[in-house]
């Protein structure tokens, strides 16, 4: 071949190269809208009536669809219903179903569905361990005697007046019911296709209804891989943009990361130290949660944890925002009060707990006051040192031991007993009351302040106080009268926690958000604050 | 033999019947229960426990636990996969566990065979050198630090092999396992197969092969190897049931959906009756491996026979 031959071979080599790296660009250009999430857990069942744990209803909330939901800006809206009203007495909730809502194989989706799935949570033979939140949290009509075996399912309050009529019968007003039944716990079950499926229901991706954005294409108990595929008869599947979800779960932190970076995953949650490496990320958000960390005290047992001067001094003297800055890090920030930020709007739009130097006066640092107060609390009692147990998860124990290092060092003869607990422990301990002070986290299940409120009542029954002004105050935010004036309801709920914190019946720690690492051009990704799961409706990636 | 055989299958079933009852009284003794939930009431926890048979008396669980058993009711897991019989947790993740667990024994043992045969046979030093490196970084490393070692350089940096388990590359996505669990075997193999083709070499009748003018490579294939296996055989067994068991750190970290972290998840969430029954199988794993290794040894060597029947 002469040297023109050559030049010429080469151009037209070079040319075919080219070539096709324009067209491998215009294939990579294609539309991928399959999105990777990582999750650190496998959900422990996807039986919407039975989850009860804030990484199966992550999960769960792509393919269920509830009553009412939350916007990506916190609204409560309707979802599967177009209307609701209640009764004056506020014990009775009238739910009018969109028309032309269907299941994932075509049928329609009726108020019938809603009644089986009511029934199947509160039914003793399934056991849901959320079976409370049809007992406790709001009382549907029978829901406790049908929870013991005193009456069959079907006395239940729910019943359907027609195919898009719901009624829920509750024995008490429930004000915040419609944001209770955003939990997929209440999302509807079709009985007719429960009982062809048997006990296979819910066990495998093709035993299962779905009413909500997505459906299940691949699915085992206990996953390591869910995968997802856009459900088109979700009455919002043209809101709807990413074609498929993969739902991979990566125990390792480290893996996790490795996996974000190197682009196997677009959205990754990440905890412990990798957080504080992250910091300053763009693309790591932390998304505030209804979760409050504090210090539970027995108000039963101990006569000096009695004296609100005690008690006082001992909050005074924890330095919350040096544990936050220099132990917990980001996710975590102090609080000085009992609601956190940003779950609860008052009526005129503006965040409930949004002012968090409200209660500074009883609970910031403040080592010369609690000194003070603590002595004033000693005098009154007649001793002059304390000595004190505290109990804590031993997953807590670096910050356990630095709250007690405080503790003892702003009050003088104050002497702390460490009581480290397995995890599973803690919660015996504490129902059982045998603990001067617990250290406890707590997360709201439904967007209410008395689902904060209502762990100090004397019916709740890991609670030791007992503050008959308190529990009246209470009963009236839950009454009728004032279940439909929302703007009294709302200062009883400020006067409320106000009085708890006046009186220093609980030490408030901090509140935690939820840190997600999300590519760049991933958009609307968000998680409700309470734990209902991510809200998928606006949920977008960019296409390459 | 025959008599033997059932004698030991005899103790055996009886070992796993006291294992299991052990195991009972055991679990009555650990904190909280599976239904740890704060805003479950005491009511409502009674009535999970009755739903599941958990109010009963330990006998009586025990006992129609046994029924259940024969029946191939395994029972269901209470928290850890609400509801879902055992059986069709351990049905879809043994095998992943066992591929793996097989693999790894296959490349450690063959790969330590090898490395210590060759550093026996042959005495050099650059054999020596990658001999004694690999197995003191065997023995004194930890799996899971290879396992990180390798997805950080040949997952993520060099993106030859993919981080995690998927289900669609099954076998690519098990190399990274396999080479992060094999490493260990390789190197106890390695150390016993050194020193017993290092004994059998200088042993007497070894030394008449070789008088007799027999080839070198004979003398390796036909009378070295063979007896070097032996005791080799005993170790391999016992690594096998430890594999075959699944690696919790291993698992996890390369997200494979085995047994490996099933136990401690189970323990973790007090859900009892995955506890039992994991536990209860790998204890007749061992005992099952245990008893084909000394049938294995009956017919490979007559001495144990005989031996027993004395």
């Amino acid at each position: 071949m002469d040297r023109r031959g050559m030049k010429k071979t080469v151009s037209v080599l070079l040319s075919l190269v080219m070539m096709t790296g324009v067209l491998g660009g215009c294939s990579s250009d294609s539309v991928n809208t399959e999105l990777n999430i990582a999750l650190n857990d496998s959900p422990s069942t996807v039986d919407p009536q039975l989850t009860y744990e804030i990484n199966t209803n992550n999960v769960i909330s792509f393919f269920v669809a509830t009553l009412y939901e939350y916007t990506p800006d916190h609204e409560l809206v309707p979802c599967l219903a177009e209307s609701s009203e209640v009764s004056d007495d506020g014990l009775i909730y009238t739910f009018h179903l969109k028309e032309g809502l269907k299941w994932s194989d075509g049928r329609p989706l009726l108020a019938e569905d809603f009644v089986f799935a009511m029934q199947r949570l509160a039914d003793p033979d399934v056991g849901s361990n959320s079976v409370y939140l049809i007992t406790d949290s709001c009382m549907v009509k029978n829901a406790r005697e049908i929870n013991t075996g005193k009456m069959p399912v079907n006395e239940l309050g729910v019943r359907a007046l027609d195919d898009r009529t719901l009624i829920v019968e509750l024995e008490a007003p429930c004000p915040y019911f419609r944001a209770l039944v955003t939990l997929p716990n209440f999302s509807p079950c079709c009985e007719d296709y429960y009982h062809v499926v048997g006990e296979d229901y819910a066990k495998r991706a093709d035993t299962m209804l779905y009413a909500g954005p997505y459906i299940m294409d691949r699915y085992e108990p206990l996953a390591m891989q869910i995968h997802l595929t856009k459900n088109p008869y979700y009455l919002n599947a043209d809101n709807i943009s990413i074609e498929g979800i993969t739902l991979q779960v990566i125990n390792a932190n480290q893996q996790a990361v490795m996996c974000y970076e190197s682009g196997v995953v677009d959205i990754t949650q990440i905890t412990g130290e990798l957080t504080e490496l992250t910091e300053g990320d763009p693309e790591l958000h932390v998304y505030p949660q209804a979760m409050l960390s504090f210090i539970d005290i027995n108000h039963g047992t101990n006569p000096a944890l009695k004296n609100r001067n005690i008690r006082m001094a001992l909050s005074k003297s924890i330095d919350r925002v040096s544990l936050v800055e220099n132990l917990l890090r980001t996710g975590y920030s102090s609080i000085t009060r009992i609601i956190p930020p940003g779950f609860y709007k008052d009526p005129d739009g503006s965040d409930f707990a949004g002012d968090r130097t409200m209660y500074d006066e009883y609970a910031v640092y403040d080592t010369d006051e609690a000194k003070r107060l603590w002595e004033l609390g000693l005098s009154e009692l007649g001793i002059s040192s304390l000595t004190l147990n505290f109990v804590y998860a031993t997953t807590s124990g670096d910050v356990a031991e630095a709250i007690c290092a405080q503790m003892e060092k702003a009050l003088p003869g104050l002497k702390i007993e460490l009581k480290p607990v397995p995890r599973k422990e803690h919660s015996r301990i504490r129902m059982s009351g045998d603990f001067d002070m617990i250290m406890v986290g707590w997360v709201a299940d439904y967007s209410d302040p008395t689902a904060f409120l209502s762990c100090f009542l004397s019916t709740d029954h890991t609670n030791s106080y007992n503050d008959p002004d308190y529990e009246a105050l209470i009963e009236r935010c839950q009454s009728a009268e004032v279940a439909n004036n929302n703007e009294e309801r709302v200062n009883l709920m400020h006067r409320a926690e106000e009085m708890l914190m006046e009186d220093a019946a609980v030490i408030p720690l901090w509140t935690v958000g939820r840190s997600y690492l999300v590519h760049e051009g991933v958009e609307g990704f968000r998680l409700t604050p309470t734990g209902t799961g991510f809200v998928v409706t606006g949920l977008t990636k960019e296409v390459r | 033999m025959l008599k033997y055989i059932g004698k030991r299958l005899l103790i055996s079933v009886i070992t796993l019947l006291v294992i299991l009852l052990i195991l009972f009284l055991l679990l009555q003794l650990m904190p909280g229960s599976p239904f740890n939930d704060e805003k479950l009431s005491p009511e409502q926890v009674a009535q999970l426990k009755e739903k599941y048979g958990l109010d009963r008396p330990v006998i009586e669980q025990f006992f129609r636990y046994i029924v259940n058993m024969l029946r191939g009711d395994l029972g269901v897991s209470y928290s850890l996969s609400a509801n879902t019989p055992i059986t069709e947790l351990l049905v879809n993740r043994f095998p992943i566990t066992v591929q793996i667990g097989l693999a790894s024994m296959i490349v450690g043992t063959f790969s330590g065979l090898v490395l210590g045969f060759l550093t026996a046979f042959f005495r050099n030093k650059v054999l020596n050198f990658i001999y004694g490196l690999f197995t003191l970084l065997g023995i004194a490393v930890p799996s899971y630090i290879f396992a990180m070692f390798f997805s950080y350089f040949l997952g993520y940096r060099v993106d030859m092999l993919p981080l995690l388990y998927d289900f669609r590359t099954p076998i690519l996505s098990t190399v990274m396992p396999i080479m992060a669990m094999s490493f260990g075997v390789m190197s106890v193999i390695a150390r016993f197969a050194k020193a017993e083709a290092s004994d059998v070499m200088k042993s007497d009748y070894v030394l008449f092969a070789k008088c007799q003018g027999l080839p070198n490579g004979t003398v390796i294939m036909k009378y070295v190897l063979k007896n070097s296996l032996m005791p080799v055989i005993t170790v391999v067994a016992s690594l096998l049931v430890s594999l075959l068991t699944g690696s919790l750190v291993i698992e996890r970290m390369f997200s494979v959906p085995g047994v490996g972290g099933l136990l401690t998840s189970a323990i973790d969430s007090n859900d009892y009756s995955v506890v039992i029954a994991l536990s209860f199988i790998y204890s007749a794993l061992y005992i099952v491996v245990m008893l084909l290794l000394d049938i294995l040894y009956c017919i490979i060597d007559p001495r144990v026979r005989l031996g027993g029947r004395d």
